[in-house]
């Protein structure tokens, strides 16, 4: 399956970027209602209405029941996303009222009293997770990026050629984002003009 | 040859992970940019590698398929987006670049 992309290099900075972007609006419509059609017509496409994070966490306890026995507590540790996982594992009823999607309810008065012990590192939000249009995710997972480049490319720096071979004797954390960009200057564009016929398959 | 989607997208992921930043910058991304001044005829340099052998690590593969599971966990568990549009999302896109993610606003 190919999914075409759009690949804008310097944010929207560029006023023709901006509005090549947005021509592509009804193209990628199409395309992801074709690329939906395919979905479903799968062999897997029949499985499409269980997948998500409750289905998950059953799975979960099936199979800790498989290994601990049946009615056994959860022990659990869960990073990023697997935070999630967890907090659908161990929240309230009441503390997902928001949550709109009928996926999430069974899980919220079954499991609380399966928690064992329980350990989630880099959280994710599950209120957000649960309750808005996923479309809005974006904002939250890059929300720190910018900050952790930087943090990057400074450590780049201090290392120096002989820790980084990104840098040179004289680099700076700065140095190393414009380098960077540079770089991605000259690296060839993928899909910037994208051909509408093209097949999906 | 390798795109510019493809080193964002490693970079990206990289940066989840800082305890291999070193390893990162040593090979995939070093390995990166000397693929694409060996194709591209580029003279975008840097210090010289002299005191370097050849990376050790495993290098990551630059995957050209798209895994569809992070979407289709993100639908499921979400809302219903309702009556959002293909030019909302757009929209959404053009706002988090310029107000969330600005680093490579020129």
């Amino acid at each position: 399956m190919v999914y075409p992309k759009i690949d804008i290099k310097y944010g929207f900075s560029d006023p023709s970027d901006l509005e090549y972007f947005n021509s592509q609006v009804n193209v990628m419509d199409e395309r992801l209602k074709a690329f939906g059609e395919v979905c479903l017509k799968h062999e897997t496409g029949q499985f499409l209405p269980y997948v998500g994070t409750a289905a998950a966490v059953r799975d979960l306890i099936a199979i800790a029941e498989y290994f601990d026995g049946k009615g056994c507590n959860i022990n659990y540790y869960g990073g990023s996303y697997g935070t999630t996982i967890g907090n659908y594992l161990i929240n309230s009823k009441s503390s997902i009222s928001t949550v709109s999607n009928p996926n999430s309810q069974p899980l919220s008065s079954v499991f609380p009293n399966r928690v064992g012990r329980i350990l989630l590192d880099g959280m994710q939000d599950p209120l957000t997770h649960a309750s808005e249009p996923p479309h809005l995710y974006w904002a939250r997972l890059l929300e720190s990026v910018d900050e952790t480049f930087q943090g990057f490319a400074q450590g780049c720096a201090l290392a120096g050629p002989y820790g980084c071979p990104l840098a040179t004797n004289t680099s700076t954390g700065p140095g190393i984002i414009e380098w960077t960009k540079d770089l991605l200057a000259v690296c060839p564009s993928v899909g910037h003009r994208l051909n509408p016929h093209l097949n999906l398959i | 040859m390798a795109k510019s989607v493809t080193l964002v997208g490693l970079i990206h992921d990289a940066l989840y992970h800082p305890a291999k930043w070193a390893a990162f910058a040593s090979g995939t991304f070093y390995e990166f940019y000397q693929g694409i001044v060996q194709s591209t005829g580029s003279n975008l340099t840097l210090a010289t590698r002299s005191a370097w052998g050849p990376p050790e690590l495993k290098r990551q593969s630059a995957q050209d398929w798209t895994s569809y599971t992070f979407h289709a966990i993100s639908c499921g568990d979400s809302i219903d987006g309702g009556d959002v549009t293909t030019q909302d999302v757009f929209d959404e896109l053009i706002r988090v670049v310029k107000d969330v993610s600005p680093i490579c606003e020129l």
